[in-house]
């Protein structure tokens, strides 16, 4: 995003807007420092600017996914994906799509950036590689999973490696067995991190109203009861099993 | 998307927060029918006092009329979500849902046993759940709890927390009241899920604890 120098009269209205900060002050007018601005859209869409002075340049690879990324009106015009989103349909229609369908498996989102801090591609890389070591299948219908040129090492396209995003969800499924090493490894690479993070985990329910991996989740000291969690119904049609 | 998990609940185990969202499976059941699924969805959603509705696009009830909310669905629009500030109109709106019998694909977000009790009474069952496991990786970069507890109810991280602090600063001086605050902080969440009232109650919270500090020092 830009902000026309010739058209800012400096009434800061724009300012507090931006999640990241990265609208400046010099003498006359205000600014955006270009490498920070994650082309979210926020100022653009919502600061009523009185003179018009913010506008959106055209964004051509490998910057455009900052906006794909981080504008929640973003669309994924230069990865395989042409819908809008971050992830994927997740458990929103997991009744409809079994994205997980049996209780000894289930899917994970991390996150990156999230809530409100961003993250480099250097940052999503440092995880990729690490869940990658562990038998994994990443969702192929993220727009993430895109970018990931090796799915057995985590190695990300290294021509976005200068680039920063709002948020991007690195997203797969894994065994339950091999769930605990999993997120221990994860745990100790979130030390060497330049950002945070939001980890979720989705699990089916069997016919006693139970997941296998709420005990589990629960032992090591996740405290799930006080986070808000998202529970599918099974309203959708076709239910997937009975395809 | 995960845009209405992670709910960051600073003051614990409350029930006045809760979403519902409807959405169609991409490719399998969005059919010509949707559109007018999805209207029938904001219909429920606003007979039980939705404090907020909406989707990406639409217009949310912040500040767009129900009826244009109705009138600007589109056949592509991923979603429809309503935001509950209280247990008995989550529950009454699911039992309407259930009613309705639309072949949707329903969701819940909320605490995940207080979801759990609220699905049981209005007579469904879970199919899956996705628990949030928290933020993870460098967190002296968050702002204070309470802030994050309002910037958190927009999962696309819209709502900055010194958009934040401007509203708390313009409460203080008697420029904005807190209800047109939390209404404008409603604004830049596009999908409609930012739940205004508790913004409202966090703003309080805010406000008091800094003036007393203030008044303190």
């Amino acid at each position: 995003m830009i902000i026309d120098q010739q058209k800012c009269i400096k009434c800061k209205m724009c300012q507090p807007l931006c999640p990241v900060q990265c609208i400046k002050e010099s003498d006359e007018s205000l600014y955006i420092e270009y490498d920070d601005c994650l082309e979210c859209g926020i100022c653009l869409r919502n600061s009523n600017c009185p003179k018009d002075a913010i506008y959106q340049p055209l964004l051509e690879m490998p910057r455009a996914v900052r906006k794909a990324f981080s504008d929640p009106f973003g669309k994924h015009e230069n990865t395989t994906l042409k819908h809008m989103g971050r992830g994927t349909e997740e458990v929103k229609t997991n009744d409809v799509t079994g994205i997980v369908n049996t209780m000894d498996r289930v899917a994970v989102a991390i996150e990156m950036g999230r809530p409100g801090i961003g993250a480099s591609f250097k940052d999503i890389e440092k995880l990729t590689k690490v869940v990658s070591k562990h038998d994994i299948k990443y969702e192929l219908n993220n727009p993430l999973s895109a970018f990931i040129i090796d799915k057995k090492t985590g190695v990300i396209d290294p021509t976005l490696m200068n680039e920063k995003i709002l948020s991007g969800i690195i997203e797969f499924s894994i065994d339950v067995k091999n769930l605990e090493k999993l997120l221990k490894d994860v745990k100790e690479e979130s030390y060497y991190v330049d950002t945070v993070f939001s980890v979720c985990i989705i699990s089916k329910v069997d016919n006693q109203n139970k997941t296998y991996i709420e005990d589990l989740l629960i032992s090591e000291g996740y405290n799930i009861k006080a986070a808000s969690s998202k529970t599918n119904l099974g309203l959708g049609r076709p239910l997937y099993q009975s395809k | 998307m995960t845009h209405t998990l992670h709910r960051f609940k600073e003051q614990g185990l409350k029930e006045d927060d809760f979403i519902i969202l409807a959405m169609p499976a991409r490719g399998i059941n969005n059919d010509e029918n949707t559109v007018q699924k999805l209207q029938k969805f904001l219909e429920i959603f606003h007979n039980n006092n939705a404090v907020n509705m909406g989707g990406m696009g639409t217009g949310i009830l912040v500040d767009t009329p129900y009826e244009k909310i109705i009138e600007n669905v589109y056949f592509e629009l991923p979603m429809v979500h309503g935001v509950f500030g209280n247990r008995e109109n989550l529950i009454s709106a699911l039992k309407d849902i259930k009613e309705a019998d639309m072949g949707i694909s329903v969701i819940v977000s909320g605490l995940i046993d207080a979801v759990d009790k609220c699905v049981t009474e209005a007579g469904l069952n879970r199919h899956s759940v996705n628990y949030s496991l928290g933020i993870w990786g460098d967190k002296s970069k968050l702002p204070d709890e309470s802030y994050l507890e309002i910037a958190t109810m927009c999962g696309h991280a819209m709502v900055s927390p010194s958009y934040i602090a401007k509203m708390v600063n313009d409460i203080k001086q008697n420029r904005i009241t807190i209800e047109k605050a939390a209404k404008k902080l409603s604004q830049p969440c596009v999908c409609g899920i930012f739940n205004p009232k508790k913004a409202e109650k966090v703003l309080r919270k805010i406000v008091g604890e800094e003036v007393a500090a203030e008044s303190e020092s």
